[in-house]
């Protein structure tokens, strides 16, 4: 059977081409097909997850390289414990799980630079007159990407499943592991952080 | 829900939206990794892994362990000791960054080029960046200049310094980074 990846109403899907069914990412079939080493099924589910996977990889680590690593980790996690799921948990969850602890492990695997630098030489260089414009475009993004990238672990991850992935506190809370009071915690304190960091965005 | 200023969420949202994963992630997946099978993918993985390291320990035998650029050669910091002590070590160069800046100054880290490192930092709200440099033998401590609109140029203990400031008027403040006056 060919698998094919697809969008419906905003939300990642796999297709069965040969039957035009559309599945929603979490479906049985899909996940038992890849526990059955059905490698289209595999890519099938690469393709729902991939741009989820690596843009918390690239919030949390900051750094493209890094992003890569953690990406390519965990969708290799996936493959290798694909037949460790079970299907009464949320796969979407279970998936986080596998990016998050791929995020923990590159952390521990070494301090990494953050692409801070990239483009700063060219902005603070260019023409006088652009100057100005260009800061305005690039900067506030860049510098939320920073600040971001500097908070505590703990605290950076709850930013990234918030607001890149848009989880609720109980999703999040299921991710790590912990309770949703816990993780209200968690992004009080980034909140202030972030607060006082990027004051100047106001 | 926490409280949180109106300003903060739509930043945070735009700042660290989701983007599309590259092109070329599949393929990095795929190289290592044949398409799964009905054997134990988890030994698979692990005799994988054991191949990989051993040919790695093979290679380190016959030449230097590579280094990752991205991993060597930048260093995130915000501390001016450690900063001058990690541009020392991996440059030679010394930069006499002032111990404890006025608050107006931040810095946000350096980048070692080879033939030169950047450090930045923010001067006021804006970006800043200070380029240093091994200067030509026999050059002499050349005063600071201003050489274009915003950026300065001098030379002094046989390095040649670039700063170089969003613009011309922050440039003063971003003196602060070595000078207290």
């Amino acid at each position: 059977m060919l698998w094919k990846s697809g969008k419906n109403s905003g939300r990642s899907t796999v297709q069965a081409s040969d039957s035009g069914m559309v599945l929603d990412a979490n479906d049985r079939d899909v996940i038992e097909a890849c526990q059955r080493g059905d490698a289209d099924a595999f890519r099938a589910l690469f393709e729902a997850y991939k741009d989820r996977v690596y843009s918390i990889a690239l919030r949390y680590s900051g750094n493209p390289a890094a992003a890569m690593d953690i990406a390519q980790d965990t969708f290799l996690k996936l493959l290798s414990r694909i037949g460790d799921y079970r299907s009464e948990a949320s796969f979407d969850s279970w998936l986080y799980r596998l990016v998050v602890n791929s995020c923990i492990d590159d952390q521990r695997r070494g301090r990494r630079m953050t692409p801070f630098l990239d483009g700063l030489l060219d902005v603070v260089r260019a023409p006088a007159e652009s100057v100005l414009n260009k800061l305005m475009r690039t900067e506030t993004d860049q510098r939320v990407q920073n600040v971001v990238a500097r908070l505590a672990p703990e605290h950076r991850i709850v930013i990234v499943l918030r607001y890149t992935e848009g989880l609720s506190y109980d999703e999040i809370a299921k991710i790590l592991g912990c309770s949703p009071g816990t993780v209200a915690s968690r992004l009080n304190r980034a909140h202030k952080i972030l607060e006082r960091r990027l004051s100047w965005c106001r | 829900m926490v409280p949180i200023n109106d300003w903060l969420e739509p930043e945070l949202r735009r700042g660290l939206r989701e983007v599309a994963a590259p092109p070329d992630l599949w393929n990095r997946i795929q190289a290592p990794q044949a398409a799964p099978s009905k054997r134990s993918n988890r030994a698979m993985v692990w005799a994988m892994a054991a191949t990989v390291i051993l040919a790695a320990v093979g290679l380190s035998l016959v030449r230097p362990p590579a280094r990752d650029a991205s991993r060597q050669m930048a260093f995130h910091c915000e501390n001016p000791a450690e900063l001058r002590a990690w541009v020392r070590a991996n440059t030679g160069l010394d930069v006499p960054l002032q111990t404890a800046p006025q608050a107006s100054i931040q810095l946000i880290g350096a980048r070692n080029l080879g033939a030169s490192v950047e450090i930045a930092y923010r001067a006021g709200n804006r970006d800043a960046v200070l380029s240093v440099s091994r200067a030509d033998a026999g050059s002499a401590n050349l005063a600071h200049g201003q050489v274009s609109g915003n950026e300065s140029s001098w030379v002094a203990d046989g390095q040649r310094f670039t700063l170089a400031a969003s613009n011309a008027a922050d440039l003063q403040l971003a003196c602060k980074l070595c000078h207290l006056d």
